[in-house]
């Protein structure tokens, strides 16, 4: 780790930080000849909602990428709970318990909503039945026979997370979940997150709506031209809110 | 005895009944072509020649070791659809990353192979192969006489037809596939092994080659030429169906085998060229094919 | 600069030596054959030819032996049945290519990439099914007895050594040609299509015009090769206008290396060379060219004239290593 981010890392700590479950080191992207992600080092400690801030093309999207293995090519050291993931093939990656929501949701138009929620295999004990999932997104049981792509931005975000909720997977990357959704299925998203944390989940999420960041994570890590360049915990964020806003240029 | 063009009915109805029956061929032919250039995004030029090994395999099991047509059907797509599976591991799944020019350019060089090595061990002059039993004689329809085993064709064709489509449609095999030809990367982050899934298609995409090659085996005399003229009118055919749709590229290929039909009956000295001179009447009129999906890329 | 004027040096040296080489043939006949370089001329012009639209123009045809071999046809033609001199017969066959190649042109650039691909062999096809059924082409047989004539009247082509030197007179000129056009202000708009065809179409170019164009010349000197061809052998044949002609062509670009004009010559030689002592093996021909197409596609994609450029090439100061 260069001088530069230990400084940095210690910038605006107020707590120690919980046992790490994604340990992320020198992690280099790049897609053809250019490079997205020059040398990212973070970490999510087990159980807590980590946000990702940054301006666009910050390489936000890129890093929950490059965990899962779906960039043309990467370096670096990804570890999740001790094991390596750095030369996993995505569906390996996708099978060590680690889900993935990409920004545009994602949602298969050649696919029903039911075929949408069933598809991504169950990868471990303890997610969510198709019963439980459909009790908790009522609107989803109503529309199950229609193509994935028929239902509105905010229903086909909640058909994202669901989906990823059956499979057992722990360790959730969410790139920009509240994207040009109501204010009112905002809360509910985030509703949902904080239900998902007190069981035990652990969350990666890229949100560009600071607000939001704020009352929800435990963590942010601030993302600048590819690299880590802040870390703030939950009571740092709050005392320099207008601070980082200004930067963020929002 | 009535006449339409000229033409006594039982004679359309003849040709039509031929046409259906070359439409069948066609239409399991470019289903298993649609199938892996659906997933694969590679043409498979080697489709004809895995249409011919089927036939060919079939006619050897049945002459080396008395194996009969039924399990022939059975086990010939089986075994052809293994070596096609194991060629897509081996060496196609290695072009993924490249243009997809360089899959047309390989499975080409395996035609070549093929055909020249059955060509080396059996030699050039068609083989005969005995139409089973229980298929054999005719059936008197009024209008027409047909052959029981080229209505057995349709049959058997029709069938391969709707439980393809009913595994692609209706099944979560069906939907994993459905799911890795729109958004590959996000269905493999979800722990689906998409290269496996793209290793079984092509061997499923094969074996329905052979299949057709095995139903083809007691029609055609099988030679090992007999694979190659056929794959370019499917391409037509898929061309003017469209690539996006597999509903698509059957109804176009039955359509197609029955035009082809009439023009033996009006015009024969156009019925191998009709096929071409439609593609370049889409190609002009909708380039997108006719139930294509995609754009004109 | 030292390795690209080596680099320079030894492609020069040899274009000459080879250049004598092929002038001095007909003195050597007892060793080598020129009707048989004769043809290997024909099909290196005919594979540098295709190439100008594959490898140069990224437009991948697969059924150039329409235009090969319809101008055999059309060549055989006036020359047989309208009892015209040799030159005229030549300039016909190639103008037929190069109008075949403007409706196939036209119809083909549609689509684009594979599909394109499919609708030229589909095309194709249509062309030898045509030439099947047509009277004059003699079926199975093919149109024989072609006479050479007297070119301008005057030259009797009949003699072996007058009709090599107009072939090698020709392909030259044909490879001169190439090489001109592809160095020049359109070669540079068909480049900049090849890279990026959007903003060339941005920038104001009538993209289909030059995609078009570059198809035609590809066709006309396909043709013309082909009519060469038929005055060499005095023969137009079905096996002219088949699509495994076709694929020839394709291996001989892809095994000469894509990325040159002369490349594909090369890749011709070989093919040719191949065929020719594998002849008496009959089938093996067919395996053996299957196998060495594979084995390039897998891991040769730059041809023989790719690894002599990798030979005289130092690495890129630029390249980006894993851990910069």
């Amino acid at each position: 780790m260069s001088v530069w981010h230990r400084l940095t890392w210690a910038a605006h700590r107020t707590q120690p930080m919980a046992e790490s479950l994604l340990q992320i080191k020198e992690l280099r992207a790049w897609y053809g000849p250019s490079q997205a992600l020059h040398g990212i080092e973070l970490d999510v400690p087990r159980g807590e909602i980590v946000t990702l801030l940054g301006r666009n093309g910050a390489g936000k999207s890129t890093l929950l990428k490059s965990v899962m293995g779906i960039v043309p090519r990467r370096s670096g050291s990804i570890r999740l709970d001790g094991r390596e993931l750095i030369d996993l093939p995505p569906h390996r990656i996708g099978h060590a318990g680690v889900a993935y929501c990409p920004d545009d949701r994602g949602i298969y138009a050649t696919l029903t909503v039911r075929e949408n929620l069933l598809l991504p295999p169950v990868v471990a004990p303890g997610g969510m039945s198709e019963a439980e999932l459909m009790g908790l997104f009522p609107n989803l049981e109503a529309r199950k026979r229609s193509a994935g792509t028929q239902l509105s931005g905010g229903e086909q975000q909640m058909l994202a997370i669901a989906r990823i909720l059956r499979t057992g997977a722990r360790v959730l990357l969410l790139d920009e979940p509240t994207e040009g959704l109501a204010p009112v299925i905002v809360e509910r998203i985030g509703d949902l997150l904080q239900q998902l944390k007190q069981r035990g989940y652990t969350i990666l999420l890229v949100e560009q709506n600071l607000q939001f960041a704020a009352e929800l994570a435990d963590r942010h890590y601030l993302v600048e031209t590819g690299r880590v360049v802040d870390h703030y915990d939950r009571a740092a964020l709050v005392s320099n809110l207008q601070q980082l806003a200004s930067r963020l240029g929002v | 005895m009535s006449e339409i063009f000229g033409m006594p009915l039982s004679v359309i109805a003849g040709q039509t009944m031929l046409g259906l029956v070359n439409g069948c061929f066609y239409a399991v032919l470019s289903l298993g072509l649609a199938l892996i250039f659906g997933l694969l995004r590679i043409v498979n030029f080697a489709h004809g020649a895995f249409f011919m090994a089927g036939a060919f395999v079939a006619w050897m099991l049945f002459h080396f070791f008395g194996v009969n047509y039924w399990w022939s059907m059975l086990l010939v797509p089986l075994m052809v659809g293994l070596v096609g599976a194991l060629f897509e591991r081996t060496m196609l799944s290695r072009l993924r990353r490249l243009d997809p020019i360089y899959g047309l350019l390989l499975t080409f060089g395996l035609v070549l192979v093929l055909e020249g090595g059955f060509r080396l061990l059996f030699g050039s002059s068609g083989k005969p192969y005995p139409v089973p039993d229980l298929l054999k004689g005719t059936v008197q329809l009024g209008f027409m006489v047909l052959p029981i085993y080229r209505g057995w064709v349709i049959v058997a064709a029709l069938i391969a037809c709707a439980l393809s489509w009913w595994v692609i449609e209706r099944t979560p095999l069906g939907a994993q596939l459905r799911a890795a030809t729109e958004k590959d990367a996000l269905t493999q982050s979800f722990g689906i092994n998409v290269p496996r899934l793209l290793t079984l298609t092509y061997g499923a995409g094969i074996g329905l080659a052979a299949f057709a090659g095995v139903l083809a085996a007691p029609i055609l005399h099988v030679n090992p030429s007999m694979g190659s003229d056929l794959v370019i009118v499917v391409f037509a055919i898929v061309v003017i169906g469209g690539m996006g749709s597999i509903f698509g590229s059957i109804v176009t290929a039955l359509g197609i085998g029955i035009i082809e039909g009439w023009t033996k009956v009006f015009y024969s000295e156009a019925s191998s060229t009709i096929i071409f001179v439609l593609m370049a009447m889409v190609l002009l009129l909708r380039p997108r094919g006719l139930f294509g999906r995609e754009g004109s890329s | 600069m030292k390795s690209t004027t080596m680099a320079g040096f030894a492609l020069r040296g040899t274009l000459v030596v080879a250049f004598v080489a092929l002038v001095l043939v007909p003195w050597f006949s007892q060793w080598v054959y020129p009707i048989f370089v004769m043809k290997l001329l024909c099909m290196a012009l005919f594979a540098c030819a295709y190439n100008l639209l594959l490898g140069f123009g990224g437009i991948m045809s697969f059924g150039h032996a329409a235009f090969f071999g319809s101008a055999a046809y059309l060549t055989g033609l006036t020359v047989k049945h309208a009892g015209l001199t040799p030159e005229l017969g030549i300039l016909a066959g190639t103008l037929g290519a190069a109008v075949l190649g403007l409706v196939i042109g036209a119809l083909a650039i549609r689509r684009q990439g594979i599909y394109l691909a499919m609708i030229t062999l589909a095309l194709a096809q249509m062309v030898y099914f045509i030439f099947l059924q047509l009277p004059f082409t003699g079926a199975e047989d093919g149109m024989q007895q072609i006479p050479r004539g007297k070119l301008f009247g005057l030259i009797d082509l009949r003699d072996d050594r007058a009709m090599y030197y107009l072939v090698l007179v020709i392909t030259l000129a044909g490879m001169t040609l190439i090489h001109r056009v592809v160095h020049s202000p359109f070669g540079h708009v068909v480049m900049a299509i090849r890279e990026h065809e959007p903003r060339a179409r941005s920038l104001g170019y009538p993209v289909e015009r030059y995609k078009l164009m570059l198809f035609v010349l590809s066709a006309a000197l396909s043709g013309l090769a082909g009519s060469l061809k038929a005055l060499v052998f005095q023969l137009a044949a079905l096996s002219d206008v088949h699509w495994h002609l076709s694929g020839d062509v394709v291996l001989m670009a892809l095994l000469g290396g894509m990325q040159t004009v002369l490349g594909p010559a090369i890749g011709a030689a070989i093919v040719m060379g191949l065929q020719h002592y594998l002849d008496a093996f009959g089938a093996w021909v067919t395996v053996i060219t299957g196998v060495i197409f594979m084995v390039c596609v897998m891991s040769f994609r730059g041809g023989v004239a790719g690894a002599w450029a990798e030979r005289f090439k130092r690495p890129a100061p630029d390249a980006p290593t894993p851990k910069s």
